[in-house]
């Protein structure tokens, strides 16, 4: 529960599958209400100097991911640099018949701080809630009385 | 991605309640069914008066809700909701949408392309 994974298969072998999903991520990057630091001013989107770089109007950028691990064709890792906590985004390339099986794992859901989005400050931890919520959710299900 | 702040509100109120020892005990006992405030405090072997500062900060969340039991609030039947734990699971939910939709976009990229 503290990650959560995304899968996909395409067409290509990793290789090919690593080069585009890291050299033309600008082109496939989805453009939605959660995907930029700074919607207004965000252009475009790119992995380069060991980071993952939101581009901006005004020639300005942020660095939203640092580079933990470069492992073409089968390894992607890079650190999330906006939210404090320590998570990771995992993306691995496996061939598979008729292509490559991407599986993009984003870990550490459980160790953002309590202040994410600066307006949880009552000292508890999401490490625990989440962490027992994970064991506990399950079995809740199902036994909602109303 | 952006920073996650996605109506932590309602997440807000679910998260503080189940941060403390006993209420997660609380809430583990209503698993098993629903129960009266007098034996939830039995089973934590704490004072129903002590225990009632914790049902109503559970109550006031809506992770629990309490039936009249009469005028003996011992009484009182304690059931689980299941509202607040599908809202967080939401939360976690939209992380999940967020990259299962870049995903998707790469592959249909990939296709449009190759």
């Amino acid at each position: 529960m503290s990650s959560v994974r995304a899968s996909v298969t395409v067409p290509i072998d990793p290789a090919t599958a690593f080069r585009v999903f890291t050299d033309e991520i600008d082109a496939w990057y989805v453009r939605g209400r959660h995907s930029w630091v700074d919607p207004a001013r965000a252009v475009g989107i790119r992995f380069e100097d060991g980071y993952l770089r939101e581009l901006w109007s005004d020639g300005g950028h942020v660095d939203t991911g640092r580079i933990l691990a470069w492992e073409p064709p089968r390894r992607l890792v890079w650190a999330d640099l906006l939210n404090d906590g320590e998570m990771e985004i995992e993306v691995a390339f496996s061939a598979v018949e008729g292509g490559t099986e991407v599986v993009l794992e984003h870990r550490g859901l459980d160790t953002l701080p309590p202040d994410v989005a600066g307006r949880i400050r009552r000292g508890y931890s999401w490490n625990i809630a989440l962490g027992w919520f994970a064991g506990q959710w399950q079995g809740a299900q199902g036994r909602e009385a109303g | 991605m952006a920073t996650i702040d996605t109506d932590v509100n309602d997440i807000d109120a679910t998260l503080a309640a189940l941060a403390d020892p006993t209420r997660r005990k609380v809430i583990d006992l209503l698993r098993e069914g629903p129960r009266p405030a007098g034996e939830l405090a039995q089973a934590v072997q704490m004072s129903a008066p002590a225990l009632s500062r914790h049902l109503r900060v559970l109550r006031a969340s809506g992770l629990v809700r309490a039936e009249a039991g009469g005028a003996d609030a011992r009484l009182r039947l304690y059931t689980l909701r299941q509202q607040p734990f599908t809202a967080l699971q939401s939360w976690l939910d939209q992380v999940q949408a967020f990259w299962a939709e870049q995903l998707g976009s790469f592959k249909e990229h990939v296709e449009r392309t190759r």
